[in-house]
């Protein structure tokens, strides 16, 4: 059975590049070292927690590439990173769900300035390059996470897939 | 009273029907408001719940579109606050945010929202969803 922090950073993955495939019509996802986020300029993260685990998930991109890639307005581009980064971790909670995990999500805290980097307190933390049609963001996560955890899948905990409407 | 009232309905069964938009991003907002006025509907926002259930009580809403995860007031508490009021209790109110979970879906559900849709939304999903919610009857 592989470990919690491995189910939390395969779904993590998962999570950004099914993300960048809603937007952009090619995504090559890679593991990049921490702190790297070239010139990015525009910076969104969400937190992410319940009892068992802590986890901060933060996106960088330049303003160009939102606005290209992402349909945002040059006014809106720190917004709609907020919003990627919120669907990011929303997505990424869904998929913790088959684990029995309810996490609570924060709202996106955003910045908008000029050689902007992430650099993590606690935890450990993955980070990912992802070559979009039209440039690169990326996205990393720092994970604090009780060690004891154990994830076993339960499927019908799954939770409604992305882009799907049901009426009550 | 009673042939006010009818007077009111009349003439808003010949208008477009309006829909309030809760969401603290304001891209969202403009996505969802532009998919819904390129099909003639009347467009409103709101940027949490607490403005949403003022918007909401001030009248003139036939339906909203409200996330979840927002500040001040999230979108389950404005649901339940919203239906708590007797004139609200036929508003349909549908749920779009980047979360699935069944319990928050359940949640929602028993505060009285109709319908849920996990983002990133698809423009003709959403528009055939409130169309059918805004949907007025035929006039004999």
């Amino acid at each position: 059975m592989p470990s919690a922090r491995t189910v939390f950073i395969e779904n993590f993955q998962a999570a950004l590049t099914e993300l960048m495939l809603c937007y952009v019509e090619s995504c090559e996802c890679e593991v990049s070292a921490l702190g790297d986020c070239a010139d990015h300029n525009v910076v969104a993260v969400v937190g992410l927690c319940d009892d068992s685990f802590r986890a901060s998930i933060a996106l960088t991109a330049e303003s160009d590439l939102v606005i290209s890639q992402f349909n945002a307005t040059p006014e809106g581009v720190a917004d709609c990173m907020g919003e990627l980064c919120n669907q990011l971790t929303g997505r990424l909670k869904n998929k913790l769900s088959i684990f029995g995990l309810q996490p609570n999500m924060s709202t996106p805290t955003t910045i908008r300035g000029s050689l902007l980097s992430v650099s993590w307190l606690a935890g450990n933390a993955c980070s990912y390059r992802v070559r979009v049609s039209g440039g690169l963001c990326v996205a990393q996560m720092s994970l604090v996470l009780d060690e004891s955890l154990e994830l076993t899948e339960n499927l019908e905990l799954a939770s409604m897939a992305e882009g799907s409407l049901s009426f009550f | 009273m009673r042939v006010s009232n009818a007077a009111y309905d009349l003439e808003r069964c010949f208008m477009s029907a309006t829909i309030l938009i809760v969401d603290d991003s304001e891209s969202v907002r403009q996505q969802v408001g532009t998919v819904l006025a390129q099909v003639g509907f009347r467009v409103e926002h709101a940027c949490d719940g607490l403005q949403g259930v003022e918007k909401i009580n001030a009248g003139g809403i036939d339906c909203v579109i409200c996330d979840v995860n927002m500040p001040n007031m999230n979108g389950v508490v404005m649901v339940e606050t919203v239906k708590s009021k007797e004139q609200n209790k036929s508003l349909p109110i549908v749920m779009l945010t980047t979360e699935g979970s069944k319990e928050l879906i359940q949640r929602a559900k028993q505060a009285g929202a109709c319908g849920w849709i996990v983002k990133p939304f698809k423009a003709e999903l959403l528009i055939a969803a409130i169309q059918k919610l805004t949907a007025k009857p035929q006039l004999a």
